[in-house]
């Protein structure tokens, strides 16, 4: 047995501050790029699980039990108001253009706080204490900041956070450039730049990519930083301690020992993010918004002239939670207090299970804007994926329970509605509710939503009578009377003579469908949609 | 690709069996024992993982990990099952035998 007080040698070589901070920036671009790559695969890995597990059919009911414990789970989200009295249409528009503006203005002052924050930061990361200087710097970081800002606007400019940022980012690059106190860096250094900000940009804010990619990258990063930590902070003392034959054997030994409690701590961390989330805490728009704001305020401080001089002090490895920290209270001073529960309409999206970003795209859009009025619901499907940034069940996947989130049979509407999050969170967004179901359950789960739901959007662009779970909920429909709650979306793939006809089956006057071309547009679709929640 | 089978115990825990090779146990068995809540299993697996690491030549070591490879992989969901059924856990839900046809409306959805 050796002997390990050689560990505790004060005089071992030890990691400067810098060389630290160096690994740290280093472990998180990785972790970052790391998820990035992973995100496709694990989108596909989790579309073909949930594509597998909605074909399942229950052979057993579930014990008392299961349903106790989807219950407890239920509860510990806030509540609000189940009963919903109707609300003119009028006042509806009002309430989501208050929500909108709330938080359009509250993102605008994070963003200042971001820009001026560089600014304020300017002597002590090296830079020039000049007043030119630093307005030179708050506008860089402001333009950095241009994309997750625009990513967490009303959506006439969220939709181009993606083109735009990527303006604002090359135009942050050239300014950043000239007024480089250190000259002109050389090309290398100028693509391998612009390729981590691109990596940040794309990943955090590309909207079918960002629900994948964030959990993927708490987990990473957790992980990397407590399997490197240890190891960087012992490695010199182990070779102090232990001949060179034997040192890289200690090395593969300590990494398989330390990779599992790490794994293990990363998902914690990620679970830790989840409760937050769940308690309102943050909206899955906002949370990829801060943290490439974070990873950009690193990458800024990496990059500076007193860390590129080995010059790292507590301070500056401090700087960039400290600006991460003060952006995001700056935000939620702006937001004020969280909003008052009020009874909120529901809103049912029916949909054919399409993978096309055309599709996604006007659904999305009127996701958004519905959200800031009432909690959405929908069938669980592969093609969610692609369209609901949810880290919840994205985590679930990757701990490999997704099959816990699935209904295995009808659950009274009671029940049903007990495990929706019908709550805002402090940011006026209402959730947006995924229901998954086995075979089992799926057609009764339906009619319920139905009923609780206010207002149905039946999408059948691209629908044929093939399509048997669409040509059920359109039966449906029509039986139970409820059509006047439904808005049908169709294009000129739609074939409305399959609708009729099913209409015409279940007894109903297919006129009093409201039809919508897809072509007048989101806020025209909004307009009818609140003009049947509120009828 | 195996058929999956969902089992379910008197406290309402479940456990998701898969049937057939498992590319995840073949790689890395404490992460496959972690997933399905194996806590002891995956303990073992890594304590065993370390001594390997550290007590074989690198030639016993890349044989050790063919070995385990194969036999971790092919075994591992075999073993998963029997041990759940042994321990009271009963089927509650099952993918449709290949050979059944298609759930209606699902995929056309």
């Amino acid at each position: 047995m050796p002997d390990l007080a050689c560990l505790r040698d004060a005089h071992a070589a030890s990691l400067s501050a810098a060389d630290a901070f160096g690994w740290i920036v280093g472990l998180v671009f990785i972790a970052l790029a790391a998820a990035a790559i992973a995100s496709p695969l694990v989108r596909a890995r989790y579309r073909a699980r949930v594509a597998r597990l909605m074909a399942f059919e229950q052979v057993l009911p579930r014990p008392a039990a299961w349903w106790q414990h989807m219950q407890h789970r239920a509860d510990a989200a806030p509540s609000a108001p189940k009963a919903a009295p109707p609300l003119a249409a009028a006042e509806l528009r009002a309430r989501a253009a208050h929500v909108e503006r709330r938080g359009a203005r509250a993102t605008l002052v994070a963003w200042a706080a971001y820009a001026l924050f560089a600014a304020a930061i300017a002597g002590v990361l090296g830079h020039s204490g000049a007043i030119g200087t630093r307005v030179a710097d708050a506008a860089v970081a402001a333009l950095f900041a241009a994309g997750p800002v625009l990513a967490n606007l009303p959506r006439r400019w969220s939709r181009h956070a993606l083109a735009l940022g990527s303006l604002a980012l090359a135009a942050g690059a050239a300014l950043g450039t000239a007024i480089d106190p250190g000259g002109f860096d050389s090309a290398s250094d100028i693509v391998l730049g612009a390729a981590v900000l691109a990596v940040i940009y794309v990943a955090l804010l590309h909207r079918s990519l960002r629900g994948q990619v964030l959990p993927v990258f708490v987990v990473a990063v957790v992980t990397l930083l407590v399997l490197a930590i240890p190891a960087l902070l012992l490695d010199a003392r182990v070779e102090k301690c232990i001949d060179v034959a034997t040192v890289a054997t200690t090395r593969s030994a300590l990494v398989v020992v330390l990779t599992l409690p790490a794994l293990w701590i990363g998902f914690r961390v990620l679970a830790g993010v989840l409760w937050l989330g769940e308690r309102g805490w943050f909206s899955d728009v906002s949370l990829p918004s801060l943290v490439a704001l974070g990873v950009g305020a690193l990458a800024w401080v990496a990059g500076s002239p007193a860390v590129e001089a080995e010059r790292v002090s507590a301070t500056i490895a401090a700087l960039p939670l400290l600006w991460l920290a003060v952006t995001a209270l700056a935000y939620a001073l702006a937001l004020g207090g969280r909003p008052a529960a009020v009874a909120a309409p529901q809103l049912l999206m029916l949909r054919v299970f399409a993978q096309r970003s055309r599709q996604h795209a006007l659904l999305e859009a009127i996701q958004q804007r519905w959200r800031s009025i009432g909690p959405i619901h929908q069938i669980g499907g592969p093609d969610l994926a692609a369209l609901n940034v949810d880290l919840d069940e994205c985590a679930t996947y990757l701990t490999g329970r997704l099959h816990e989130l699935f209904l295995p049979e009808a659950a009274g509407v009671e029940r049903l509605q007990s495990l929706l999050r019908m709550h805002a969170d402090r940011e006026g967004r209402f959730a947006i509710n995924e229901v998954f179901c086995f075979n089992t359950a799926w057609r009764h789960t339906v009619e319920q939503l139905m009923r609780v739901s206010d207002a149905v959007v039946l999408d059948l662009r691209g629908f044929t009578g093939h399509r048997r779970g669409t040509a059920y909920e359109i039966g449906l429909l029509g039986h139970e009377a409820l059509l006047a709650r439904a808005v049908a979306i169709g294009d000129v793939y739609t074939n409305w003579r399959d609708v009729e006809s099913l209409l015409g089956e279940a007894r109903v006057d297919p006129a009093q469908l409201a039809r919508f071309d897809e072509r007048d547009g989101v806020d025209a679709l909004f307009d009818r949609l609140l003009a049947v929640a509120a009828r | 690709m195996g058929r999956l089978r969902l089992y379910v115990d008197e406290r309402g825990r479940l456990a998701m069996n898969d049937a057939g090779f498992s590319w995840l146990a073949a790689i890395s068995l404490p992460l496959w024992a972690l997933q399905r809540r194996l806590y002891v299993l995956a303990v073992v697996a890594l304590v065993v993982a370390a001594a390997v690491n550290v007590g074989l030549d690198p030639n016993a070591q890349a044989i050790a990990f063919v070995v385990q490879f194969l036999a971790f992989g092919a075994l591992a969901n075999r073993v998963h099952r029997t041990w759940l059924e042994r321990r009271g856990w009963r089927v509650t839900a099952e993918e449709p035998a290949a050979s059944a046809p298609a759930p209606p409306a699902v995929p056309e959805r």
